[in-house]
């Protein structure tokens, strides 16, 4: 099994559509594919995780090449913290055993993963911002 | 770029007031520094936040400085299993701090007041809320005689992605 993304690009602006193709060669007809797209957030207590969206692949053969077409969610956006770390993850799922192989995407503004682990810089004491 | 999402201002209701002797004065006292904040509960990455706040302090302890922030932070929590059961740990790490107003109160006066304006980062971390993991942003108001904190009152906003 394996998920080829178009010119191999694995980060994306919110919102944009991902294009790739899901292929498998398999000994069983499986049952069903899916393709997930799921995002979570990771931090010292575990793991939260969305299912943002599932496309079912019909009908699928032992062996086949599928192109995929997927509109991405406009958040949230893959970050770095100090604490939490939010990533998405677009799966290829074989049922029913759910065998699978995924890729990690970036999914934020500029295509970068936005990094909070620099806190804003201190301000000078007696100077607000506005008032 | 981003725009100002139209949501109108009102109080913002206050989530949590940090302290023992913050919570026994605000408990047992007849009059203890409580604070009021009136800005748009939800805001966009990007886009300007107005606050207006009101210290009100009658009869209370004295205060020498008072500071309005927005912070954003993020919030982690474990569960802990021991003999006596299972408790939740909280850790909480702020990623952004702006201070938006400082004021020294007239002294002996009951209510301080001001308004501030704060930008609210265009390439940051909206709000989230999961199980374990959450970003949460809040408008602070802290209250201090010196280094003591007579009151710290957090006022959460929501905060979205950059509107198109």
């Amino acid at each position: 099994m394996a998920l080829d993304l178009h010119q191999g690009c694995t980060a994306f602006e919110p919102g944009a559509s991902v294009r790739g193709v899901a292929t498998w060669s398999v000994p069983v007809v499986p049952s069903g594919m899916e393709l997930r797209l799921i995002w979570g957030t990771l931090g010292p207590g575990g793991r939260d995780f969305t299912i943002a969206e599932t496309i079912p692949l019909a009908r699928p053969l032992a062996e086949e090449r599928r192109p995929f077409i997927l509109k991405l969610p406009t958040a949230p956006y893959s970050f770095r913290g100090n604490l939490i770390s939010l990533a998405w993850t677009l799966e290829l799922v074989a049922l029913p055993g759910e065998e699978k192989v995924r890729i990690d995407l970036t999914v934020a503004p500029n295509r970068e993963v936005i990094d909070l682990r620099s806190e804003t810089p201190p301000q000078p004491p007696g100077s607000p911002a506005t008032s | 770029m981003s725009e100002a999402i139209n949501v109108p201002r009102g109080e913002l209701r206050s989530v949590s007031s940090v302290g023992l002797v913050n919570w026994v004065r605000r408990t047992f006292t007849r009059r203890s520094p409580s604070a009021r904040v009136i800005a748009p509960s939800v805001v966009c990455l990007g886009a300007s936040l107005e606050v207006d706040w009101w210290l009100f302090c009658q009869d209370g302890p004295e205060v020498s400085l008072i500071t309005v922030s927005l912070v954003g932070m993020e919030i982690a929590r474990r569960r802990i299993s021991a003999r006596t059961g299972i408790s939740v740990v909280t850790e909480t790490r702020p990623f952004f701090t702006l201070e938006i107003d400082r004021q020294v109160p007239d002294h002996g006066s009951p209510v301080a007041s001001g308004q501030a304006e704060a930008k609210v980062p265009l390439r940051s971390a909206p709000s989230l809320a999961g199980r374990l993991n959450e970003i949460a942003w809040k408008v602070v108001v802290q209250a201090s005689f010196g280094a003591l904190t007579v009151l710290r009152q957090e006022f959460p906003v929501t905060v979205l992605p950059v509107s198109s």
